[in-house]
């Protein structure tokens, strides 16, 4: 029971991971990511590319175009960056090319193009079985001990605090703002001299890299990775946490974790009753219904985007004059 | 604002060096398929200067300001920021060059707070990348400071000093407007193109805009007017420059163009 609970607490923690990455994208800078689970993919099979090695190929009648042997935190960290270097190649050609309301129809192509591609050719990435005996990490002494899961949670855990304060932080500032204000009004913003495709961008990669973060925690943590672990369906999860938490919220975030999580594991302890995929099949019915029901009668979700501090106010409250008004502005060009 | 006429042969021999008025429109024309949109034009905008533009719908006259702010690309002809060739140039490098706008429509940023609109129109826009966002806070927060100053000086200038925690989306059509021209100056331009900016305002708002206007020609902007409202036209700008289908009628005065029988045609005649 215990380990079942450290389970849940671990999907929660990277659904919360996964939830800000896709927040930042789609609530903050209003990319709709519809190939976000993409990336979440390319996490998991470079964990497996760079944990497995030859011998874990072998044990496990497994093929792919190559595979290292690397220690714990190597692999997560190439996962990382490989994250975000796809990201930036999709995304150069993805958000200079294509119009906004198109994106979310070609990135979801994608994604189902890298399900069939990698399903097809069984060398690359083992195909439909996709990747076992993928060795967890050793952390401290406690691996395969009683207490694992729990310094699993503990270790994501501090990883997520330390994506919250980046979220946040990015959120709040000058970057964060200027996101928001070209999701209101891009022409607007290009306008005031903002270099609207590289905002975007930057987004996009931060997004890009925090999915293959989950997917290599995930990889990690499952021990397999295959295409069934990032079906296009398990995008529809993650935009259910922001949907149903609040777009643009981060605390909401949190909450549209647990709401899933939730929901996923209710299901999966109800008693098989004809179908055994009946649980799994009304999961997706009773998930999809609430998304529905938020986006008709709640659609900025439980916690709305709230109105954003401005960092600097207090201080500059405290500060009486300085200011220079019109005046200032006048002829005081400072041309970047 | 240098006269057609005097512009013409001038920029033919000088080809290539740079105009000294604050924006410079040379010979831009503009087709969308068959249809001519802008042909031609040419005048200039001086520093402490309002050139107004007015001309039926259909004249070209907001496709002229997106050939000018960077949002439309010109098929021809050259525009010139003092002496920066910027008619190549994408919209946001325009703008860093110190060319503002205000639009058409109201643009204002809806999910922003009035202070965050004005914000995001400074030059903080510098500080705008996630590495500066996580590693350089003291530095932008000291910069937000002074710059939060400047933003309500302004709001008060505007009148909307009580609304600066209000979204944008919250204001009425005319404080919208304000906001707009508020955030502009505060990207400190040199040249500021408003396109209509006296649509949809009460009579109030008109009367409003028009001495902020004002005070802005005085402090030394260059100020392109595009406006229907004839009669603000004419009492704000030094010169006028009147279009029809996409080429310039009449230029000067403003009792000399509005006396033009051209220009009596369009909007006496009807």
């Amino acid at each position: 029971m215990s380990s079942l609970i450290a389970i849940d607490m671990l999907y929660v923690l990277l659904f919360m991971i996964g939830g800000w990455g896709l927040n930042l994208q789609f609530g903050t800078a209003g990319i709709i990511n519809f190939g976000y689970i993409l990336f979440e993919g390319i996490g998991g099979y470079t964990v497996a590319l760079f944990t497995l090695g030859s011998k874990g190929l072998v044990a496990g009648q497994q093929q792919a175009i190559f595979s290292v042997a690397l220690p714990f935190p190597i692999p997560i960290i190439i996962a990382v960056v490989v994250g975000g270097i796809f990201a930036a190649l999709v995304g150069v050609v993805v958000l200079r090319r294509v119009r906004r309301d198109q994106q979310a129809i070609v990135l979801l192509v994608l994604s189902l193009m890298a399900l069939y591609f990698v399903t097809a050719d069984p060398s690359f990435l083992n195909g439909s079985i996709g990747f076992a005996l993928i060795p967890q990490p050793i952390i401290g002494s406690a691996v395969a001990s009683a207490t694992y899961e729990w310094v699993v949670v503990g270790v994501v855990g501090v990883l997520t605090l330390i994506i919250w304060g980046l979220v946040r932080a990015a959120t709040e500032s000058p970057f964060g703002r200027a996101l928001r204000a070209q999701r209101d009004n891009e022409a607007s913003a290009e306008a005031l001299g903002y270099n609207t495709f590289t905002l975007q961008l930057r987004a996009f990669i931060f997004g890009g890299a925090t999915a293959a973060l989950v997917g290599g925690i995930f990889a990690y943590s499952l021990t397999v990775w295959s295409p069934s672990a990032w079906g296009y369906g398990e995008t529809f999860y993650f935009f259910m946490v922001v949907i149903v938490g609040g777009i643009g919220n981060l605390g909401g975030v949190v909450v549209g974790a647990v709401v899933v999580i939730g929901l996923q594991q209710g299901f999966a302890f109800m008693p098989n009753v004809g179908s055994s995929e009946l649980g799994v099949v009304l999961q997706t019915i009773c998930a999809s219904i609430v998304v529905v029901v938020f986006l008709a009668l709640r659609p900025k979700g439980l916690f709305p985007e709230r109105r954003h501090r401005v960092y600097s106010l207090d201080k500059a409250d405290s500060e009486p004059g300085g200011s220079d008004g019109i005046g200032a502005c006048g002829m005081d060009t400072n041309a970047n | 604002m240098v006269g057609i006429g005097e512009l013409g042969p001038r920029l033919d021999s000088t080809r290539g060096a740079p105009p000294h008025a604050a924006l410079t429109i040379d010979r831009v024309a503009k087709a969308f398929g068959g249809n001519q949109a802008v042909d031609g034009v040419s005048f200039q905008v001086a520093a402490g200067s309002l050139v107004g533009l007015i001309g039926p719908n259909g004249a070209g006259k907001s496709t002229l300001s997106g050939l000018v702010c960077g949002s439309l690309r010109c098929d021809s002809g050259e525009v010139w920021l003092a002496d920066v060739r910027i008619d190549t140039l994408s919209t946001w490098k325009r703008a860093r060059l110190g060319l503002a706008r205000t639009f058409q429509l109201s643009s204002e940023f809806q999910r922003l707070t009035v202070l965050e609109n004005l914000l995001v129109g400074s030059s903080l826009r510098q500080q705008a990348t996630m590495w500066k966002a996580v590693t350089a806070r003291r530095s932008w927060q000291d910069q937000e400071n002074r710059l939060i100053q400047r933003a309500r000086q302004l709001l008060g200038e505007f009148e909307l000093a009580g609304q600066e925690s209000s979204y944008a989306g919250e204001l009425s059509g005319g404080q919208r407007r304000l906001v707009e021209i508020a955030r502009a100056l505060m990207s400190e331009p040199t040249v500021l193109v408003l396109d209509e900016p006296m649509a949809g305002l009460s009579p109030h708002m008109v009367k409003q805009v028009t001495v902020h206007l004002e005070r802005l020609r005085s402090m030394g902007f260059a100020l392109l007017l595009i406006e229907h409202n004839v009669a603000v036209v004419s009492a704000l700008s030094d010169r006028i420059v009147a279009m029809s289908q996409g080429r310039v009628i009449a230029e000067g005065a403003s009792e000399e163009v509005l006396g033009n029988d051209e220009v009596q045609a369009i909007y006496v005649a009807g």
